[in-house]
């Protein structure tokens, strides 16, 4: 029974190899690599792209277009004849049975909270939650977590290297290639099921990750002037927060002051590199904390209230609550706004 | 007796601190007062979207007058022209500047439209530089896990100025600035067509809406 499975593992394992074979394959063969341009604005653009790729990314991407149109999208747009309760419980079982997977990449992590609250989330699910189809963890307070390989990787020094549009699976880079790889040796169930089962828990995990997603894919490609560089961007910035936990804390560009009577107090924000490599943000919480250190304890709450107030007409009391409310990172402000 | 001294004394604090409040509010706390823009900001914005009495086309336009006017648009739109921004003709610039006002409006703006009785409530503040901040709000339906959207606001000349959106780790304006970096890197750097290609989407977007 061991036997044959590993065989089975086996036999996927060649399937992936094979189809990596394939995907360089189509490296090779198709437009291949974009020269980098001469001009010094275009070279800079090509640069910040950071897909040397593109011709290839693009035709691969038409492709998957195409793929989506015609069959991913109808398929997870069907999907929705079966009731929301129940589409639920099934996502939250793939969650589930998805836990040894995160329990592994925190571990490589370091990351003590979060692999106990893995080790919670799946003892609760499986045994309250009856085979992880209630996500009753989430109810009594254990938070969700979700990471892969790639952000491990990245925790561990490696960059994303360049942009890589895969086959079927979308926006990746070789990190997260190797990631999603390493994430289906990690998944002890691969180890288990036939190569039917896999293919079909792939094929609804496909279906569920693009169902919440028709909306905002639809309006992202019905504004976008550039779908492919937006999804592009789009990819980066998602894997980056991902990376850094959603704890913020990321270095985004401001741009300059515009009209006149422009205010000199920002003018090294406009000097800044297009990527700052320190956190602009930090910087900006760092400056904080000397200012306010300047000041008399409770003049900047006074302050707050009575600021607000010279631009504003409104009532002083209620002003200076909202201030102290909106200002308190720990207790969310009960009112609806 | 007691009532009456009670409110002697809080009436004599009161006066007291319309005393003192000109002199502390010169000392503005930009993150307080940010926070408080981003939040009438939303209320603005909530107000026309449960006024039942307005049609569609009023609805659109008052949006996107509060839209204007609460984005610092021309800041955002000279900055997504990223390394290209240099290049560009007075003339050019300008005309580009138009169609990209009308081209968030009808792509941001309209979006809102799409409102289901989210609700809107900032869950802290703080500074960016000297005459910023970032204000971090929660939208979300009750009983659903709010999204997280953080507003950088910019205290200018003409008030306070929002000038990005993150959501969910996601910058709008980083987001914007390489899809038109693409758009121009493709077309030689050439503004006109990108301002071409928005005019385009601008005319499809009005139809569809």
């Amino acid at each position: 029974m061991r036997a044959s499975s590993t065989a089975r593992k086996a036999t996927i394992s060649a399937e992936i190899g094979l189809n990596v074979g394939l995907v360089l394959a189509l490296f090779l063969w198709l437009p291949g690599c974009a020269t980098p341009p001469t001009d010094p604005d275009a070279r800079a653009a090509f640069e910040e792209a950071n897909d040397p790729l593109e011709p290839t990314n693009r035709a691969i991407f038409d492709v998957n277009v195409a793929l989506d149109d015609h069959i991913v999208k109808p398929v997870a747009e069907a999907y929705r004849v079966v009731p929301e309760d129940l589409r639920k419980g099934m996502h939250n079982m793939i969650v589930t049975v998805h836990a040894p997977v995160l329990f592994g990449n925190y571990l490589m992590q370091a990351d003590p909270d979060s692999t106990a609250d893995t080790v919670l989330r799946f003892l609760i699910n499986i045994t309250a939650g009856v085979g992880g189809f209630f996500d009753v963890a989430s109810m009594v307070g254990v938070p969700t977590h979700d990471t892969d390989f790639g952000v491990t990787l990245a925790k561990w020094g490696v960059g994303e290297g360049f942009y890589l549009m895969l086959p079927g699976f979308g926006p990746s880079n070789p990190r997260d290639a190797i990631g999603l790889g390493v994430d289906s040796l990690m998944d002890p169930i691969g180890y288990f099921a036939t190569l039917l089962e896999s293919f079909g828990r792939l094929v609804y995990e496909g279906i569920d990750k693009r169902e919440p997603l028709i909306e905002p894919l639809d309006e992202i490609r019905r504004t976008s002037v550039d779908y492919y560089a937006t999804l592009r961007s789009l990819y980066r910035q998602r894997r980056e927060d991902q990376i850094r936990s959603g704890k913020g804390g990321a270095n985004f560009p401001a741009p300059s002051i515009s009209g006149p009577g422009d205010m000199p107090s920002t003018a090294p924000e406009a000097a800044r590199p297009v990527e700052p490599p320190t956190s602009s943000a930090n910087i900006a919480s760092v400056a904080g904390q000397s200012q306010a250190g300047a000041e008399l304890p409770g003049a900047a709450d006074s302050a707050a209230g009575l600021g607000g107030n010279e631009t504003v007409p409104a009532g002083p009391s209620e002003q200076s609550a909202l201030a102290n409310e909106a200002r308190d990172p720990t207790g969310r402000p009960d009112v609806e706004r | 007796m007691i009532d009456r001294r009670l409110f002697l004394a809080s009436a004599a604090s009161a006066a007291l601190g319309l005393l003192v409040a000109p002199r502390a509010g010169r000392a503005e706390d930009i993150p307080a007062a940010a926070s408080e823009f981003v939040s009438q900001l939303a209320d603005r914005v909530i107000r026309i979207l449960k006024d039942k009495s307005l049609s569609r086309d009023d609805r659109v336009k008052a949006l996107a007058a509060i839209f204007l006017d609460g984005f610092d648009v021309r800041a955002i739109g000279l900055f997504v022209l990223g390394v290209y921004g240099h290049r560009v003709s007075d003339s050019e610039r300008d005309t580009y500047l138009d169609v990209f006002k009308e081209y968030v409006v009808q792509t941001y703006a309209v979006r809102f439209n799409s409102y289901a009785g989210e609700s809107f409530l900032v869950s802290k503040t703080a500074p960016d530089g000297e005459a910023g901040a970032w204000v971090t709000s929660g939208i979300g339906k009750p009983g659903e896990e709010p999204t997280e959207v953080q507003w950088r606001v910019r205290k200018e000349q003409a008030g306070y100025k929002i000038i990005d959106v993150v959501v969910e780790g996601v910058s709008l304006l980083v987001t914007q600035r390489s899809e038109f970096a693409s758009v121009l890197q493709r077309n030689n750097g050439n503004v006109a067509s990108l301002t071409e290609l928005m005019r385009g989407k601008i005319v499809e977007l009005r139809q569809k809406s």
